[in-house]
């Protein structure tokens, strides 16, 4: 048994695998990297809190799709980054600006379980910048999970999650490397079938109207 | 601080063994059968030694038979002293652990069904690639097969005295050398837990870490886990957006392998063997995990930053807390009273027998007693075969295990009876201030709503998109709830409890609802 030799070539295939990793890596997960100028971690901050305000927020952004103004400027959300510990194992926790409370001087995490200490946090305030295409594909695949936290039933539900899936092929059917303005004027072609499903979604969501916060 | 390292060893400890026990268990006797009634030839046979299809065949049956890392020593070594190939005996010894019929259904329904399968088919190439090289490269002849144990197996031939012979392997084969084996794995597994502080591990696994595969690979290897929970780890992992390459690390090693099993193999067939063998698992697994970890990422799920989904393999407390030693009693009475104290009470009874066998074999050969005579046969028996009853034995491990899936995975309307004490708990938890209560009981509900989706699965074959988004919504909440707690924030939390009791009753009629 020539043990070096297989060692040798165990260690290339790992050698050539963690390459590969690493390229990955950088081709995945900077969704985000279009839209903000730095690198900021794949969050969603920008998800809406209920599914009356998503729907809100999607007719936000396709009248200012199909209107004749500037193409929507990305959206800014202010977050706090909590990070917990330092080097590898450390990690962070991310809060809107609006929702985090700032703790004492002295009681921060005292009496708190887990492993959240005073002495390894750090607290950062920070800017999430998100393009308005990222945020439509992200708000329209998101649709299903916000409405299942909603009092729909099941056949409710399913139309919820069709139009999704019908929003999501007007989104994809414009190539991700194309300039805004072609994306502008896709979505205009597919506008009246658009407000179709909003307006479906709008009619789902209408007996929630003062139920959801 | 010796506090500190005895509290977490305790709890950690107690966790392993409780967890493990029963798979001890089911490997004693799966060993006691193969020994007793198929014996070696049947064995080999069973395993194709004689066939080119030894490697799968040891792979199916490997993904069959309900053991975990530490109960499969028994089974490898039997198979080790009843002589079949290497190579095989390397292919079911690290099958065995990864997939049984309750992991598997657990993994079906809570990860994508293809990705389950891809990871099947990956390990069965890590496996059989593993054992093929082991087959090529080492002669069967250069090694002692007999060297773990000097009794010859033989097989019994019918009566009473079979089943007797059975259990006598059995409970003998809990204080052979397979204890030493188990002992150290439990052993490793539990000072690599405690080495690491606390949540140590919930920035590793992330999307964005490039090495996340690596570190996950070389952590798990000394870390036991049970099939079940690296497969819900797995679930989770991908729910939550963490590396894919990782959780294939975790399955592979995590649930594969452990530092007793890994020091049988070496004291079976060499350091050196068994430093290759390490090296190219390492290598296979890493490598496939890589190749995975960007194809098989789930769309649209945003990481969110930080996981507890391996905070069991880490040391339970913090540095600097008081009143650990006491802690850690508590936990581990918590532990028992939440998995039962079935299979240690199991193992220790046999263990006990075992050690009773051994004492009256000092002074009678119980083995040749057991095996050696033929009862006369009355005119209304049928007399079978030992290897028929070994297999109808082993088919009936098999239907066990498959009945046990159906127990632990109940109806939606039986386990929901429960499950609204439980999750009832951890409002209240939330809205007393209960924090340590509030972490208890969300993993307990976590847990419950997997089962419920899985008991679904398992009796309607599959889970509608609805009940799926209804389930992860409830566990979504408690998610919020423990990070927010855990984090200091603490502002939201009786809103946060309001909204968990609402998402879990609307879960709840979801499941109710056919």
């Amino acid at each position: 048994m020539k043990l070096s030799k297989i060692i040798t070539i165990a260690s290339s295939i790992l050698l050539f695998a963690v390459l590969v990793g690493c390229d990955s890596k950088s081709d995945g997960g900077d969704s985000n990297s279009e839209s903000a100028s730095h690198s900021q971690p794949n969050l969603s901050l920008h998800k809406p809190k209920g599914f009356l305000p998503a729907i809100d927020r999607l007719a936000e952004i396709h009248g200012s799709l199909v209107g004749s103004g500037e193409f929507p400027a990305p959206t800014k959300i202010d977050y706090v980054e909590v990070v917990h510990g330092e080097g590898p194992s450390g990690h962070s926790h991310y809060y809107l600006a609006s929702e985090y409370e700032s703790g004492g001087e002295d009681d921060h995490h005292d009496g708190y379980p887990g492993e959240h200490h005073e002495e390894d946090e750090k607290v950062k305030h920070q800017v999430f910048e998100i393009a308005v295409r990222e945020e439509l594909k992200d708000v329209v695949s998101w649709l299903p999970e916000i409405a299942a936290k909603s009092d729909l039933g099941e056949s409710e539900w399913s139309k919820v999650s069709e139009a999704s899936k019908s929003l999501t092929k007007v989104i994809e059917s414009v190539a991700k490397d194309a300039t805004d303005n072609s994306f502008r004027d896709a979505w205009k072609k597919n506008a009246e079938d658009i407000d179709d499903q909003l307006e479906k979604l709008r009619a789902i969501a209408s007996p929630l109207s003062g139920v959801e916060k | 601080m010796i506090e500190y390292y005895l509290s977490g060893s305790l709890l950690r400890g107690s966790q392993v063994f409780i967890d493990a026990s029963v798979w001890i268990a089911f490997g004693c006797f799966i060993a006691a059968i193969l020994r007793t009634m198929l014996g070696k030839e049947k064995t080999q046979s069973l395993f194709g030694n004689e066939s080119r299809y030894g490697l799968l065949i040891g792979w199916g049956i490997g993904m069959l038979l309900p053991v975990c890392s530490l109960g499969v020593i028994p089974v490898v070594r039997e198979l080790h002293r009843a002589g079949v190939k290497q190579g095989t005996i390397i292919a079911f010894g690290l099958t065995a652990p990864l997939f049984n019929p309750l992991s598997v259904l657990y993994g079906l329904s809570l990860s994508d069904p293809l990705t389950v399968i891809i990871f099947s088919a990956a390990a069965m190439i890590i496996v059989t690639g593993l054992g093929g090289i082991w087959g090529k490269f080492v002669r069967e002849g250069e090694l002692d097969s007999n060297k773990s144990d000097g009794k010859k197996p033989s097989v019994a031939t019918s009566g009473v005295r079979r089943s007797m012979a059975v259990f006598h392997a059995a409970s003998t084969e809990m204080v052979s050398w397979s204890l030493l084996f188990i002992v150290i794995g439990v052993l490793a597994s539990v000072a690599t837990s405690v080495v690491f502080q606390h949540g140590a591990l919930q920035g590793e696994t992330e999307p964005d870490k490039i090495f996340a595969p690596v570190f996950m690979a070389c952590y798990v290897t000394p870390v036991y886990s049970t099939p079940l929970l690296a497969m819900s780890q797995i679930g989770g992992m991908f729910q939550h957006g963490n590396s894919v390459g990782a959780a294939f690390s975790l399955l592979i090693l995590g649930a594969g392998v452990n530092i007793g099993l890994l020091c049988w193999f070496g004291s079976a067939f060499g350091i050196r063997r068994v430093t290759l063998f390490l090296v190219l698992l390492l290598t296979m697994t890493i490598g496939i995990a890589y190749a995975l970890d960007k194809p098989l990422y789930p769309e649209g799920v945003k990481p969110s930053g930080h996981t507890h989904a391996f905070d069991v393999y880490t040391h339970p407390y913090q540095k600097g807390e008081t009143g650990l030693m006491d802690r850690a009693i508590t936990g581990t009475s918590e532990y028992v009273e939440q998995r039962g104290l079935y299979g240690v009470q199991f193992l220790g009874i046999l263990a006990l027998v075992g050690i009773v066998f051994r004492l009256i074999e000092t002074r009678w050969d119980l083995q040749n007693w057991f095996l050696s005579q033929v009862q006369a046969p009355s005119k209304w028996d049928i007399a079978l075969p030992s290897w028929v009853i070994g297999l109808v034995a082993g088919i009936g491990l098999v239907v066990v295990s498959v009945f046990g899936t159906y127990l632990y995975y109940p109806e939606p309307e039986s386990l929901l009876d429960d499950f609204t004490g439980i999750n009832t708990n951890c409002v209240v938890a939330a809205r007393t201030g209960d924090w340590e209560g509030v972490e208890k009981w969300v993993l307990f509900c976590d847990d419950l709503s997997r089962r419920l989706e899985v008991g679904v699965f398992l009796r309607e074959g599959s889970v509608s998109d609805f009940k799926r988004a209804k389930a992860k919504s409830y566990r979504d909440k408690l998610d919020e709830l423990r990070d927010d707690i855990a984090a200091g924030q603490t502002s939201r939390t009786t809103e946060q409890s309001m909204e968990l009791l609402q998402s879990y009753l609307q879960m709840s009629k979801a499941f109710r609802e056919e």
